[in-house]
């Protein structure tokens, strides 16, 4: 087992001659995902590289082919419409990897049973079994360690880190840096707690909203497995975006300094730098 | 709108002298600051704008002054609309605490707050709006003006993408006219991206002057007050980046995230804007390549140097895609790269040290 992907993934790509959707879609069969129907409307009967064949909606792609999980590379200006159209057409797990704001888009998708992941995320990758979207599969290593984050290249450098001291990973998921979005810290605990080949969990957090207290309060009621945490932004100054639509402090809420104390109530072991992961892990399988 | 105390005294004869000159920043707390003064005659709106003119609020300089008529007000109220992360859903929340100090009500009297988590499919719906109108005014009349506001305001969010938007204060005047006196509107970057019309509306006088050429060569940039200059890809790391300067005993001097797909270019226009800070003694490059290729980064790096010279030692990590050939290309041209992390800071941060001492 791993979480929300693995080899039965069936993936669809929206957005698969786009610049950034074709480069990946190659990565991801070059992974070994099973990509099986890419769609952009209008190319509908084309065959991506030889292999894949082009649909102009998702649900023809989804009727010919039974794909159950899309990742959305199409610009932002289309994003939301991308998401809409996979839910309609019945996807379960839909990750969007461009940015935008979905707050039109989450209740919709609760009331067909849709995943979100994302959006702006970097998608997910269950190592060795399927990877969907864009972190580079040659960083991580299988293995038992569950990982989560908000972010993108600290997530590599922490995935890194773990690779290269032999602890390998059951699923790497990053939810995004957005202020709204589709799974939170929440949902992939629960979903790590309930898989059978994890055995820790690598919660990678930021400044900027309550998500990470909320998931502490989860830690502490929730879950057995050791969880240890990190918060990127400790020296961020108040009310400026740091990047990510969602790392701003506004006031006084949101700061590392609160995350990294809600985490130690839970239990949850605080990693100071990136480096501490494997030492920390260590200590607690 | 006014730039100069002469166009404000004008402003004010035209609207018969009794006016309100207000600082116009991108920043809350105008009024705190002394941002905003009322001014009985032309003359005197003449002294308040010389004196806004040019004074600082929150870092940002006063370039310009609105002149608006003076209300009479009785009562102050405060309307705002915001995207809430925890209930995923816009927010509306009313005060009829308004006035300048709604932080603080916020903190100290939260019950004087009401809110109502609106379902984004159907928007602000007219009962709604009416009783949030109740929670501000016990006069039907006044009640429904209110809510009439509110529920347009709801729309302008909307049609503009907006993540937060607020009326305060929303007045009533002596004869009971409900009057929406000033207003802010916040609109996400990744947003403006989506709507020209509205980015045009930008006012970049009114932005630190590295930050705005950062973000016209595609880079997120943002001054802070130490020594070491950081350059990274990836907001996420960018952040952890500055951490460990600090964990080592540094101070980051600035936030910059070169993005995702990167070229050479924009590295050197990183390098152009890092380099122009006087404060900065060390410059370190932290690459985790993934999209990201380390030889864009190191090609950048040796393009920078052959455009203008660097007065201050450079520590180069890179990992990653192409890292083996960044290697090269950096050594061929003299440099030295680190794979790790953690190495790399320690070494900007005595290299800062050392250089602050010499300097």
């Amino acid at each position: 087992m791993s979480v929300f992907v693995d080899q039965e993934t069936r993936l669809l790509v929206q957005g698969i001659t786009g610049r950034d959707g074709s480069f990946h879609t190659r990565q991801m069969i070059g992974y070994g995902t099973k990509v099986v129907a890419g769609v952009t409307p209008g190319k509908g009967g084309q065959v991506f590289d030889g292999v894949v064949p082009v649909f102009d909606t998702v649900a023809d792609a989804v009727r010919e082919t039974r794909a159950n999980a899309s990742v959305i590379y199409v610009p932002a200006a289309v994003a939301a419409s991308a998401i809409f159209e996979a839910a309609d057409a019945g996807i379960a797990l839909i990750v969007c990897i461009t940015e935008g704001i979905v707050t039109r888009v989450l209740p919709y998708l609760h009331e067909h049973g849709a995943r979100l992941v994302g959006p702006n995320c970097p998608g997910l990758i269950s190592p060795s079994k399927s990877k969907v979207g864009i972190i580079p599969g040659n960083i991580c290593r299988p293995g038992r360690i569950g990982v989560v984050s908000r972010s993108g290249t600290l997530t590599y450098e922490i995935v890194h880190q773990l690779s290269t001291h032999g602890l390998g990973q059951s699923t790497c998921i990053g939810i995004g840096g957005d202020p709204l979005i589709g799974t939170s810290f929440i949902h992939c605990l629960s979903a790590f707690q309930a898989d059978s080949e994890t055995d820790a969990v690598v919660m990678i957090g930021e400044i900027g909203g309550t998500d990470e207290q909320q998931a502490a309060e989860f830690v502490q009621t929730g879950m057995t497995k050791p969880v240890v945490g990190f918060i990127a932004g400790q020296t961020a100054p108040p009310g400026r975006r740091m990047g990510h639509a969602g790392a701003i402090i506004s006031g006084s809420s949101g700061t590392a300094a609160e995350k990294m104390a809600a985490f130690s109530r839970a239990g949850i072991s605080v990693m100071k730098r990136p480096a501490d992961v494997v030492p920390l892990l260590q200590e607690r399988l | 709108m006014a730039t100069t105390p002469a166009e404000a005294r004008a402003s004010a004869d035209r609207l018969g002298g009794k006016v309100v000159v207000k600082a116009q920043v991108h920043a809350g707390g105008r009024g705190k600051a002394g941002g905003v003064k009322l001014a009985q005659t032309a003359a005197e709106a003449e002294a308040h704008a010389k004196a806004i003119l040019g004074m600082t609020i929150k870092g940002l300089t006063v370039h310009k002054v609105l002149i608006a008529p003076a209300a009479e007000i009785a009562s102050e109220s405060y309307v705002g609309i915001i995207v809430d992360r925890a209930s995923q859903r816009p927010v509306v929340m009313v005060s009829p605490a308004g006035g300048i100090d709604i932080e603080a009500v916020a903190g100290q009297t939260p019950e004087k707050i009401h809110r109502l988590a609106i379902d984004p499919r159907y928007g602000l719906l007219p009962h709604q709006a009416l009783t949030l109108g109740f929670a501000l005014y016990e006069d039907v009349k006044q009640a429904r003006a209110a809510a009439d506001i509110m529920q347009k305001l709801y729309v302008a969010v909307y049609a503009v993408g907006a993540s937060l938007a607020e009326i305060n204060p929303l007045v009533t005047t002596p004869d009971g006219t409900v009057q929406a006196l000033d207003a802010k509107i916040a609109i996400d970057d990744n947003e403006l991206e989506r709507r020209p019309d509205i980015a045009a509306l930008r006012d970049p006088t009114a932005e630190a002057p590295e930050e705005v050429a950062a973000r016209e060569a595609g880079l997120t940039f943002i001054k802070l007050d130490g020594t070491v200059g950081c350059c990274v890809n990836g907001a996420g790391l960018a952040m952890a980046t500055m951490d460990l300067v600090k964990y080592y005993g540094g101070e980051p001097a600035n936030f910059l995230d070169i993005g995702g797909s990167s070229n050479p270019q924009k590295v050197v226009d990183a390098l152009r804007i890092i380099t122009a800070d006087p404060s900065v003694r060390s410059i370190l490059f932290n690459i985790f390549g993934g999209i990201t290729r380390c030889d864009d980064v190191a090609n950048g790096i040796v393009q920078a140097t052959q455009q203008f010279p660097l007065t201050v030692p450079l520590v180069i990590r890179l990992t990653g895609t192409n890292e083996a050939l960044a290697i090269h290309i950096l050594t061929q041209a003299g440099f030295s790269a680190l794979t790790d992390m953690d190495e790399a800071v320690k070494q900007a941060v005595a290299k800062a040290r050392a250089e602050g001492r010499a300097a």
